[in-house]
Formats: C-alpha cells, sequence, structure tokens
C-alpha cells in the first residue's frame, strides 16, 4: 500500500491511520503497529524539519513480502543526506545534558531490523525492514 | 491525540498519543510547571522521541530547581521506548 501526504507534522494523524490500516489487513500485531507508526513518524519528521525544500508530499509505502515488512518514506526533489551515515548520539550525555532532540534515528535503528537509503533521480527513498519470522 | 487532564491533586493524566505533533499542546502545560508533580500515564499509548524531548526537558527543569517529576502506570510499549533511551535510568517511574 502506498500513499502520499503532505510534508508536515499535522499529517501524522493521517499517516498513522495509514499505517493502521495497512496493519489491519496484514492482519499485525500492536507491537508491530507501534514499530511502524513510531518508525515513520521519526523519518517523517526529520523529512520535515530538515529537507523543507522540494515537493510538498512524502510517499509512505508498506508492505509485507516474504516473511518481511517494509517501510519506505520517499521524499522528492530534495538535496541527498544518507541517515544511515550519521554518528551515533551519546544518548547518556544527551540524557545527562536534558537534550531535547536527537534521539529519534537512534531509537528507530533499534526498533527495526535494517535501516536503508538511497538516492535516485533526486528523490531520497528510506527504507526500514523489520523481519516478521523470527 | 494527546489529551491532558489535570487533577485536583496537582496530578496530570496524559492518554492517547504523545507525537510530534502534540508537543506544543504538551508545552503549554508542562513548561509553566515550577513544582514537583506526578505524571500519571496508564492511558498514554504511545510516545514518540518528540515526546520524550519535552519530558526530558521538563525532568531536567525541575530537577534543577529542586523538584521532583515522577511517572505512574507506565505501559509496556511507552517504557520500552524509556528503556532503549535509557531514560529509565533517568526518569523516577512508579
Amino acid at each position: 500500500m502506498e500513499r502520499t501526504f503532505s510534508k508536515k507534522i499535522e499529517s501524522l494523524g493521517e499517516i498513522f491511520s495509514f499505517a493502521e490500516e495497512f496493519a489491519a489487513k496484514s492482519k499485525l500485531g500492536d507491537d508491530l503497529v507501534f514499530k511502524i507508526n513510531f518508525s515513520i513518524e521519526e523519518v517523517f519528521t526529520n523529512m520535515v524539519k530538515y529537507s523543507p525544500e522540494g515537493s510538498e508530499d512524502v510517499a509512505v509505502s508498506l508492505d509485507v513480502e516474504k516473511g518481511r515488512l517494509k517501510i519506505e518514506l520517499t521524499d522528492f526533489k530534495v538535496d541527498k543526506f544518507d541517515i544511515t551515515k550519521i554518528p551515533e548520539p551519546d544518548i547518556d550525555r544527551a540524557n545527562r545534558e536534558g537534550d531535547k532532540g536527537g534521539r529519534g534515528l537512534f531509537l528507530v535503528k533499534n526498533l527495526v531490523d535494517d535501516l536503508g537509503y538511497c538516492y535516485e533521480n533526486g528523490n531520497s527513498k528510506i527504507t526500514m525492514t523489520i523481519n516478521l519470522e523470527k | 491525540m494527546l489529551n491532558i487532564e489535570l487533577k485536583e491533586n496537582g496530578d496530570i493524566v496524559l492518554s492517547g498519543r504523545f507525537d510530534a505533533s502534540q508537543v506544543e499542546k504538551a508545552q503549554e502545560v508542562l513548561e509553566p510547571l515550577a513544582r514537583s508533580v506526578s505524571i500519571d500515564l496508564e492511558k498514554l499509548d504511545y510516545i514518540s522521541s518528540a515526546g520524550l524531548g519535552i519530558f526530558i526537558a521538563t525532568y531536567k527543569r525541575l530537577s534543577d530547581q529542586g523538584h521532583k517529576m515522577v511517572l505512574k502506570n507506565v505501559s509496556q510499549y511507552v517504557l520500552n521506548v524509556f528503556q532503549l533511551s535509557r531514560l529509565d535510568k533517568v526518569f523516577e517511574i512508579e
């Protein structure tokens, strides 16, 4: 299933509804719904914050194939920025100092089995996969 | 959607979903706090890093002022996020 959403924070409600619709059709449990919503939110909000230029929409795609859940977000007409290359944050320092941000991608990497990035034709695509058969 | 209830005894109850779109709403209630507070999270189904950021900023500010922030009745999914971010070692959780 794929749908596009306006690249603004206010779209999160619609995105969650889309994810829950997909999860219901695919008969995924609550723990996976949480991971899907969380992963999409963290990547989507980064796109809203850090690549406000480009297309006004972000495409969100959800698929289950061969025992793997695949979550993809595509940001159109943006500069290349490979999120998989961002250094790991010092979480303990951030917690001690009360830093508000910097935890999102760290948490996503701990919730999904794989995080990938690809840049093609001016579009950034972030792919997260969760193995369903463990 | 995040719902915020202020109880007569001063406790705050958060319910629903604490995502990035709900940050301003939470800030309106948590930023003016200048006292110790218990926040009941029994009906909070979801929290993202945006919500964590508000909690950590509130905790830090109140701690620096000599106050306490206690999180009560944390659901399994929310607790899991706290544990992954190691905030379960920072926050007082009952």
